[in-house]
């Protein structure tokens, strides 16, 4: 019976922040005199666990307490969910997709629909800006929502930005620099053109530092003394014995950058590494 | 330098640990000790372990067979472990180990009354506690396995933890049992020595590991063995062993590195003001000094 | 073989005769003569099994369940606050199909502290998905235990075997205890293997055994496909309990109807009792019908799953229905006038069955004696419209306001 609710529905990953960033959108549109509603779906709780979340916007009562799945606006933190035809298909004719990702697939299309696309590497914004975790990660939720709010005209970003205060966010200015950048681009670039940001130097350093390497020209200096096999959470490392060889698997290695440390002998290395 | 280890792997990739999970590398390392072709039963509850080893399908694996692991509910660990051993055993199957796999939460907090009770009982399983200092797999609340002055959700500032960490390794020392091991990730050979040597005890072993996790402590992913390290060097983990309640041999004694360099690089210790430094550097005094005292105990029976 | 026994120790023989191999417990009045028994038991050489003392009730259950996962038969008793305290574990051990069998002696919670008898702690267990049965008798309790295995085990369903506290648990009954060779002929052993695909809950399954496999955490209908298999499995149960008892009375002569009608057959009011207090029914039946009156008793032995379609046929086309039971659960009503209530109340049968009254006696251990029960039938035929929820029965000092009536 939430036929007068604006419903958005948000996918991410676990640690991007998107739970939290629904929460912080119904205070958000509190403020800007909607009813609000908004809950997250996840399994077990863990980093790189699939989570879902729903919000309804509303002027008058909302009553449904089911998940949305014919969004009005769909919210993909990762460009991973582009490649699901039933995600992308569930957003309502005449509704809006919000992707963060650098840039489209060649082979996209919404074209045979009334959806706006707006594009946006809000990873990037944010980690221009510095707003990331403790262990390094850029933690994207609050860039993100910079750029929804920005697509609701009657919503200023001064909610956001008060909200952000008044939850105590750690680092707040860098998170409302970052939003409001993303606010910038959603709001003043065209719907259904692709908008790429162009990305610092610095940031490609820590972007793009890639996977471990264990570098050959340095084999001389390997000790082949086996921490970074032992100490590797994901069993990323293989090694024959005889003759020694060793490698990072990619298909398990993710990226954490123990053996890089452990290494006393620098055998390992980022591969994006800028020296 | 030759690995002690065989390059048989048990634990199957991918798995959900986070990126630069301790706990990941610790179970590794621990499964790489067993035998090949070891017959094992686990036991394990719901946790940080129980996502690695469980989802989306059975992660252990043993030459293509799916090792068994029992999934227990969160306080009764213990209890099913002994469980187990008594079905084994009415079955006449007197080679299959029993092997508790636990967290912290799981081991000092809501299942330590069935793990004293199976301690004091002497039940023939060893216990595994990894111990990543709170609840994580719940998102980071407090147990008592968090250390005095930590920040977690459950104890934001300015209320950081005020009560100092359970010792649970002396605790369970109490108890008489064969065998109590710590250990941690930085120290494998350490660590799976200790594995080597208690699984084929009789009675009651208790391990605990310190697994440390980026993902609540604060730090970077590439810090976890180092975070380890530093945990032993400053003596805040000290790494042991005690043998029928009373025999206890320190494995590690190196020259002592100030707390700090322990503390400043962990988010959860950000806030701390030079007086709670302090403080922690006395008390990880004090326990370390308990500890020598009681390890140059003599025992009065004769061998 | 003819011995004198109490309700708890013919439980005890029960799993001794049952070649049970792993059994755990905590004491708890009324309930520690079972584990006392065992032990004695053991130290004879007539029960084989492991036995261990635990620290906790929470400790036994979990004990128990782990060795059901690994494949043994095992066995537990308590009651009241230990019930309780199991809790957790009792849904652990429906939810991983594991066969165990315990014995839950009937004795309320408090505050305030009671240490003798009523039905309020396993009824309260209703929803955990164990199968309950009511014994009258110390007889019962020792051939019931010996039956809930037969049934347990082919059902993969944990089945609680409940004795009142007192009027049985502490009650000398003579008791004929059954030949050991005869118990095996009934009651093969417990055969379980490691089976290729590993159900996380349960490691050992017989042969033929078809455990669900839905993987509810990152299913979204996982759980609700593993609770829909739960309730077709839980729907088998009055199959193998009526099978298993029919082999049980081929073989010892003499059986317990999960159902039973006692001189139902013309009466046109019924009572419906469940438990020690059952009996006591049965004498003032005969009393009534001496004195004219035609009425019939129903005993509810099977309480878990609920024998929906055997209780129809009992009371279907009876003028008047009543109910004594030994619980009220707080604010509401007897629980199994409740679930009576329930089971004839489905709109296309429901003016099948005449009113029901439902009688709330004996908590604590008050005695329901032969007068109480008497009451309560003269209340039943006196009372021709029926506006209570509650009816209390026994002397008690505060009137009854609107919602009960004080029979006393």
């Amino acid at each position: 019976m939430s036929t007068e609710s604006i419903e958005i529905k948000v996918f991410g990953f676990g640690g991007q922040g998107m739970v939290m960033a629904v929460q912080l959108l119904s205070v958000i549109m509190s403020k800007a005199g909607y009813q609000v509603q908004s809950f997250s779906s996840y399994g077990a709780e863990r980093r790189g666990g699939r989570t879902e979340s729903y919000v309804r916007l509303s002027k008058g009562k909302i009553l449904s307490h089911s998940k949305v799945n014919k969004p009005d606006y769909l919210v993909l933190a990762s460009d991973i969910f582009i490649k699901e035809p039933q995600i992308m298909s569930s957003v309502k004719d005449g509704g809006t997709i919000l992707i963060n990702c650098p840039s489209l697939p060649d082979n996209f299309s919404q074209e045979e629909r009334d959806v706006a696309v707006v594009v946006m590497d809000v990873t990037s914004i944010a980690m221009k800006h510095g707003v990331q975790l403790p262990s390094g990660n850029p933690i994207i939720n609050t860039t993100m929502l910079g750029a929804l709010v920005a697509l609701f005209p009657d919503v200023p970003f001064g909610h956001l930005a008060e909200t952000l205060r008044e939850r105590g966010i750690p680092a707040v200015g860098k998170n409302i620099k970052a939003a409001q950048e993303a606010y910038r681009q959603a709001k003043y670039g065209k719907k259904s053109e692709v908008i790429v940001e162009t990305r610092d130097r610095k940031v490609t350093k820590i972007l793009d530092r890639g996977y471990p390497v264990y570098q050959p020209e340095k084999t001389s200096h390997c000790e082949r003394c086996m921490i970074c096999y032992i100490s590797c959470p994901d069993i990323a490392i293989i090694f024959e014995a005889n003759p020694f060889s060793l490698a990072i698997n990619r298909a398990f290695c993710k990226r954490c950058g123990i053996c890089i440390q452990e290494c006393r002998r620098k055998a390992i290395s980022w591969e994006g590494e800028v020296e | 330098m030759a690995p002690l280890y065989h390059s048989e792997e048990y634990l199957q990739p991918p798995h959900k640990g986070c990126p630069g999970c301790g706990l990941a590398v610790a179970l590794r390392q621990f499964l790489k000790a067993l035998e090949e072709g070891e017959k094992v039963i686990f036991v394990l509850p719901v946790g940080c372990a129980g996502m690695i080893i469980h989802l989306p399908i059975r992660k252990i694996r043993h030459r293509g067979q799916l090792m068994k692991a029992l999934s227990v509910p969160f306080g009764s660990t213990a209890t099913f472990a002994g469980g187990v051993k008594s079905a084994l055993e009415a079955r006449g199957d007197t080679e299959t180990k029993v092997v508790a796999l636990a967290g912290d939460g799981a081991t000092f907090d809501i299942g330590f009354q069935a793990l004293s009770s199976a301690a004091e009982r002497n039940a023939d399983i060893m216990y595994v506690c990894w111990d990543n200092e709170a609840y994580m797999n719940t998102g980071n609340q407090k147990s008592s396995a968090t250390p005095r002055n930590a920040v977690t959700t459950t104890n934001p500032l300015p209320h950081s933890k005020l009560e100092s960490k359970k010792d649970i390794s002396l605790i369970l020392a109490a108890h008489n049992i064969p065998y109590v091991g710590t250990a941690t990730i930085a120290y494998p050979n350490d660590l799976m020595m200790k594995v080597r040597k208690a699984k084929d005890i009789k009675g009651f072993r208790f391990l605990h590991f310190l697994s440390p996790c980026p993902t609540g402590w604060g730090y970077r992913s590439e810090s976890t063995v180092e975070v380890s390290r530093l945990a032993v060097q400053t003596k805040v983990f000290p790494i042991f062993e005690v043998e029928n309640g009373s025999k206890i041999t320190i494995n590690k004694q190196t020259k002592q590195v100030p707390i700090e360099e322990y503390v400043k690089i962990q988010g959860r210790f950000r806030h701390l003001s030079s007086e709670q430094i302090d403080g922690i550097q006395m008390e990880v005094n004090e326990r370390w000094n308990r500890l020598q005292w009681l390890a140059s105990y003599q025992s009065l029976k004769t061998e | 073989m003819i011995k004198v026994l109490t309700g708890n120790e013919a439980a005890a023989y029960g799993v001794a005769l049952a070649r049970v191999q792993v059994t755990a417990a905590y004491p708890i009045t009324p309930q520690s003569q079972i584990p006392e028994t065992l032990a004695k038991l053991r130290t004879r050489g007539l029960f084989k099994g492991n036995f261990i003392n635990v620290e906790s009730e929470m400790g036994a259950i979990g004990h128990v369940a782990g060795a059901a996962a690994t494949g043994v038969r095992v066995f537990t008793a308590t009651s009241s606050q230990g019930l309780a305290w199991m809790h957790e574990c009792l849904h652990y051990a429906a939810g991983a199909r594991l066969p165990i069998v315990m014995v839950n002696v009937n004795r309320p919670l408090g505050p305030p502290w009671n240490l003798k008898c009523g039905q309020i702690d396993s009824l309260s267990q209703r929803d955990t998905g164990w199968m309950q049965l009511y014994c009258e008798s110390s007889q019962e309790v020792l051939d019931t235990v010996i039956q809930a295995y037969k049934v347990a085990e082919s059902v993969s369903l944990p089945c609680m075997v409940c004795m009142d506290g007192v009027y049985l648990s502490y009650v000398t009954e003579t008791v004929d205890i059954p030949e050991q060779e005869k118990v095996d002929e009934y009651l093969p052993p417990y055969k379980t293997e490691i089976r290729p695909h590993l159900y996380r809950y349960k490691l050992y399954e017989k042969e033929g055994e078809k455990l669900p496999q839905s993987e509810a955490m990152e299913d979204d209908l996982g759980f609700m496909k593993d609770r829909y298999e739960l309730y077709v499995r839980e729907g088998k149960c009055l199959g193998a309990v009526l099978k298993a008892n029919e082999e049980f009375e081929g073989l010892f002569g003499r059986g317990y109807p999960p159902v039973e009608e006692y001189k139902c057959e013309d009466s046109e009011i019924v009572m419906v009792m469940s438990g020690s207090a059952a009996g006591t029914g049965r004498v003032v039946i005969d009393i009534l019908r001496d004195k004219g009156y035609k009425v019939g008793l129903v005993k509810l032995k099977m309480f878990r799953p609920f024998p929906i379609t055997m209780v129809r046929n009992a009371l279907r086309g009876k003028r008047k229905i009543a109910v004594i039971e030994r619980d009220v659960s707080p604010g509401q009503c007897g629980i199994f006038y409740q679930e009576i209530k329930w089971a004839l109340n489905r709109a296309d049968i429901k003016d099948d069955f005449g009113p029901i009254y439902g009688f709330v006696s004996g908590l604590g251990g008050a005695d329901i004696t032969e007068e109480l029960i008497e009451k309560a039938f003269f209340f039943t035929i006196e009372e021709e419209s029926y506006s209570h929820e509650v009816i209390w029965l026994g002397s008690l000092k505060s009137r009854g306001d609107e919602y009960g009536a004080i029979v006393s």
